[in-house]
């Protein structure tokens, strides 16, 4: 299997993401490595540029979110509709699963941040252009661009004068201090799921990403969302931690859609595992 | 002929357009989070001077709404070598052969919004790309799709070995790209290992692992920027095939709107209208 084709089997795949999330609590990484798949550094860290996030770096590592609030009614609503695979199955039936990745629709913003290759983690990077600053991601080789020229969000979407909600939303961020970035994201398309059990998110949820560099290699991110919609109150849905990318590159992690569909069809359904 | 899905969406963002003539007749306030078409298109003429050794910021294309015309189609008829053809006849591309459906058609693209690949991503639905330059590398991400490709500008060689044994590297949607400055406006881009899988346009053009792929960026003026494609794999193609002459036009609100095919979108379209109304012709 190439490196690119991940979804010869995205249940398979799932089981794999709980497993490896697992050894990564509790396994001892192995000697150069920070964590598994993760070498260390050689040197010791320098201290952090100043507003500076250029490079590759890869995580969540150790996250640790908040428990989720409440849900509205709203929220709870379209929470029951949905049908998570895996080990994220709220029932026996582990294939049963109306997941939008399973045919690798867009994961959409934050849900990408979580992410879904097999090591459960993923790289980005940071780059700019004119007024913004842009993030490349690996996993899906998708990209978000974010405004730094003090626009302020759009206050709605999807109505008249207002733009379209985004997969990944709408973008705004600016420096705290020399190491800290805070990102303001809102509009997102409601169609994605905001994780892999099925959790709801709207498009006028204000989701906060706060990066601090500590120093050269390490990277903090806590991300809050702000949800009236569909949640009775906001909270830290990612605390994690991400390190820097010795060798700064990446690979190519596509969900392929033929192969997802294919592996449904072919595989699952005739197993008696119904996706869909 | 565009693809039915396409058309579907294409209607949408036409009504998006027309919605940003609307607004503009009405003097409503602009939003700098929207793509105004029509803006793009009053941006005549060639702004100034090209700055040297810089590609960075948002393009417009073709299918922009812009008004940006493609300047050179890829090459037709394809100078294919026996396997080329070979390979070529299987690849059922909508609109092709007097009018395959989309219901006939086998282009991975229409049937699943499987990935382009390059080079067809820089060839086909061309609407918007933006590039980023860092220190070692040169980023092209482009808006149909959400996707980018990264282009190694650190004097890497580029990879040789795709198949088996040591040292060998995965074919890739993206291929593996370097880039050099030919000189201070223009920029040369090579690429190879592209997975065979993915067609190299629109119309079916095949490639193989080995294909090289030659693409020249030259900016002209700081508004326009011309990219011409060449592709030279020997085992398909009796000698290097064109792949066209596309062009951009620098668009001034560097915003530009979301195009993404949405597989569960198209499975429930080709469901529910394409394949039913499209009969398989055996004679096409």
């Amino acid at each position: 299997m190439r490196t690119h084709a991940i979804v010869v089997s995205v249940i398979a795949l799932a089981l794999l993401t709980a497993t490896t999330g697992h050894a990564q609590r509790g396994g001892r990484a192995p000697e150069g490595f920070l964590r598994e798949g993760i070498p260390k550094m050689p040197n010791p860290p320098g201290p952090a540029p100043k507003r500076d996030l250029s490079g590759v770096w890869v995580g969540p590592i150790d996250n640790k979110p908040d428990r989720l609030p409440a849900m509205t009614p709203a929220g709870e609503a379209l929470f029951k509709e949905r049908k998570p695979y895996g080990s994220a199955s709220r029932n026996d039936d582990l294939g049963a699963s109306n997941d939008p990745f399973i045919t690798c629709d867009p994961l959409g913003f934050p849900r990408n941040l979580l992410a879904h290759a097999v090591s459960s983690r993923g790289r980005f990077i940071f780059g700019s252009a004119p007024d913004r600053l842009l993030i490349a991601y690996e996993q899906q080789r998708v990209w978000r661009e974010i405004w730094t020229d003090g626009r302020a969000l759009p206050k709605a979407v999807d109505v008249r004068g207002a733009p379209e909600s985004r997969y990944y939303g709408h973008s705004v961020g600016r420096w705290e201090n020399d190491s800290t970035l805070v990102i303001d994201t809102t509009g997102v398309d409601e169609r994605p799921w905001l994780d892999e059990e099925g959790h709801p998110r709207s498009s006028s949820a204000r989701i906060q990403e706060r990066y601090t560099r500590r120093d050269q290699y390490n990277l903090q991110l806590t991300v809050t969302i702000d949800d009236a919609k569909f949640y009775t109150k906001p909270w830290t849905w990612m605390r994690a931690d991400f390190y820097w990318v010795q060798g700064q590159d990446f690979a190519e992690t596509i969900c392929i859609p033929s192969e997802g569909i294919e592996y449904r069809d072919t595989l699952a359904r005739p197993s008696g595992i119904v996706i869909r | 002929m565009r693809r039915a899905w396409t058309g579907v969406v294409l209607g949408v963002a036409g009504a998006v357009f027309l919605s940003a003539l609307a607004v503009a007749q009405n003097s409503e306030p602009r939003s700098p989070w929207k793509y105004y078409p029509e803006d793009a298109r009053k941006n005549v003429g060639d702004g100034g001077p090209a700055p040297k050794r810089d590609l960075t910021g948002t393009w417009a294309g073709e299918s922009s709404g812009a008004g940006v015309e493609r300047l050179v189609p890829p090459e037709s008829p394809p100078p294919l070598t026996p396997l080329g053809k070979q390979l070529f006849e299987r690849n059922r591309a909508e609109g092709g052969r007097g009018g395959i459906t989309i219901a006939e058609s086998n282009d991975p693209h229409v049937r699943y919004c499987d990935p382009f690949g390059f080079p067809r991503n820089m060839n086909d639905q061309i609407r918007s790309m933006t590039i980023t330059t860092l220190p070692d590398r040169t980023f092209v991400l482009l808006k149909f799709m959400t996707i980018w490709r990264e282009i190694w500008m650190d004097g890497r060689a580029l990879p040789t070995n795709f198949s088996r044994g040591k040292d060998v590297h995965d074919p890739t949607y993206n291929g593996y790209s370097v880039g050099r400055w030919e000189d201070d406006y223009t920029f040369v881009v090579e690429t190879t290992g592209i997975a065979p899988e993915t067609w190299a346009t629109e119309g079916g053009y095949p490639h193989s692992v080995d294909a090289r792929v030659t693409e020249r960026f030259q900016r002209k003026s700081k508004n326009d920027l011309t990219l011409t494609m060449t592709m030279d794999d020997p085992k398909l193609y009796t000698r290097p095939v064109s792949l066209g002459v596309v062009h951009f036009r620098w668009i001034p609100s560097q915003t530009f709107f979301d195009f993404t095919c949405i597989p569960s979108s198209v499975q429930r379209y080709l469901k529910e209208m394409a394949d039913p109304a499209g009969q398989p012709n055996p004679a096409k």
